[in-house]
């Protein structure tokens, strides 16, 4: 039964896992991007 | 440079629903008899096959794509599709073995479906590996796009090759309909809409993520330009 | 087809004169050779014996990607990609010619550690000599044509030399799984398996069509 919840705890995690990390990446590049128009006129 | 958000907002509740629906299923689906509650394995285990060779073929078909046309946004497709499928694939060679020790007593055995899968996984983690370390954008896409396409041409031949040394056997086979007890259609086929679902999110977002780098490389790009 | 013989005929002279390949391939295919005996249980009995087939393949195997390692790199060396590239010929005769230089180097390495291997695990291969050649060229055929285009791929990337083998390897599954089997029922029953060979021939001829085929890709400059 532990395997059971054991496999369903990884799977689920990983994909949350992943998602959580592309929005952190898709955070820092909009901020990136924001602040891009002030960096090439300084 | 804002990306109009209702297409993830789409695949998100999709997702959502549909993943109720699966767990609901899934706690209420019958004990197999033989194996006892870790034969619930299947409910995620199946729909994470699924998510690793739809990744793989997206990821083929994508490339073919880009072959024949050379637009980015086939090559970033295609890189999108290739990480959101190693991801699945990863998860099928946790969660496969975690279900075989449970039920056969071993982790691993070089039957036909496993031994695929893990020649599949090398091919997944190569076509990243080469995307990373190939020297040059363009050439990145190009080269992929070849290995991407060979590999899913081998997928025959690999089958055709395991078979031939003897693979098969020990993997549950028979996932057909009517192998399937009562009561463990639902949740199965719930799993499987769960995993499309998931997918198709986690790749909605991924391209997103993808087309911002794009977009912060072609400003770098000016940028150097503009110093130059 | 002149330009085909022509890179072929450069490759193996310049091979010849420096022997670096072959040298590397060779010393690597015997030390190949040397670990797996001492490996082998003890006796050189039919147990040991029974594993040969795969233990010939894996050291054909490494030697041919150590070599196809090397295809390109006189060419990287002196900054001639894309003279091989720019040259107005069909490119899928430059796949050729540095393909087939790379399967003859490997042949010659494979007979030679053969050699090494019957003599070291005490096996008569004359009765099964040609028929062994024939199967070890139809893997070595497999290695050289999907190889030669992962080389020119690798070549390319940060990590050529571990670039090779990661790319390779698992796409060569039918290639070593079939030449194995063949291999195995030729020295341990002295048969030639017909599924094998068709598994061997059919991959050959995929590998050598897509390899071509894709070649004019790769070689974009």
């Amino acid at each position: 039964m532990s395997y059971a919840l054991a496999a369903y705890a990884i799977a689920v995690g990983g994909i949350a896992a992943y998602a959580a990390w592309l929005a952190g990446q898709r955070r820092a590049l909009e901020r990136e991007l924001r602040s891009e128009p002030l960096r090439n006129h300084g | 440079m804002t990306q109009s958000t209702s297409l993830p907002r789409l695949t998100a509740a999709a997702l959502g629903v549909s993943a109720l629906l699966w767990a609901f299923f899934v706690w209420r689906a019958p004990i197999d008899a033989m194996q006892g509650p870790i034969q619930k394995i299947l409910y995620i285990h199946v729909p994470c096959v699924v998510g690793a060779y739809l990744g793989f073929f997206l990821t083929a078909g994508a490339s073919g794509v880009y072959l024949w046309r050379r637009g980015e946004r086939a090559d970033r497709f295609a890189a999108a599709a290739a990480e959101v499928g190693v991801l699945f694939c990863t998860l099928v060679l946790l969660t496969g073995p975690i279900w075989a020790k449970g039920t056969w007593g071993r982790w691993w055995t070089w039957d036909l479906r496993l031994t695929l899968t893990l020649l599949l996984y090398l091919i997944y983690v190569s076509y990243l590996l080469l995307r990373s370390f190939t020297e040059g954008s363009e050439r990145a896409a190009r080269f992929s796009a070849v290995y991407a396409v060979v590999g899913v041409l081998l997928i025959p031949l690999n089958y055709w090759a395991i078979d031939l040394a003897g693979g098969r056997t020990v993997h549950p086979e028979n996932l057909g309909r009517g192998s399937l007890g009562a009561g463990m259609g639902a949740p199965f086929a719930l799993g499987m809409l769960t995993a499309v679902a998931a997918f198709a999110h986690l790749l909605v977002r991924r391209l997103e993520v993808g087309a911002l780098r794009a977009e912060r490389e072609r400003l770098d790009a000016e940028a150097l330009r503009r110093e130059a | 087809m002149s330009a085909l013989l022509a890179i072929l005929w450069k490759d193996l002279v310049s091979e010849w004169r420096s022997r670096d390949r072959l040298v590397a391939m060779g010393v690597f295919a015997l030390l190949v050779v040397i670990v797996l005996y001492l490996a082998a249980p003890p006796g050189g009995g039919p147990e040991a014996r029974a594993h040969v087939p795969g233990l010939l393949w894996v050291a054909w195997s490494f030697a041919g990607v150590l070599g196809l390692n090397r295809a390109f790199a006189s060419e990287l060396e002196n900054e001639a990609l894309s003279v091989l590239a720019l040259a107005p010929v069909d490119r899928g005769f430059v796949f050729l010619g540095k393909a087939l230089a790379s399967f003859v180097l490997l042949l010659l390495v494979q007979a030679a550690s053969a050699l090494a291997f019957a003599l070291a695990f005490d096996l008569d291969l004359r009765p099964v000599a040609g028929r062994l050649a024939g199967v070890a060229a139809l893997g070595a055929a497999g290695l050289c044509t999907l190889g030669t285009l992962f080389s020119a791929i690798a070549v390319r990337t940060q990590y050529r030399e571990v670039m090779l083998p990661l790319l390779l390897l698992p796409l060569l599954v039918p290639v070593l799984l079939g030449a194995v089997r063949a291999t195995q029922a030729l020295l341990l029953e002295g048969t030639l398996p017909w599924p094998a060979l068709q598994l061997l021939l059919v991959t050959d001829g995929v590998f050598a069509i897509v390899s071509f085929l894709c070649f004019e890709v790769v070689l974009d400059e």
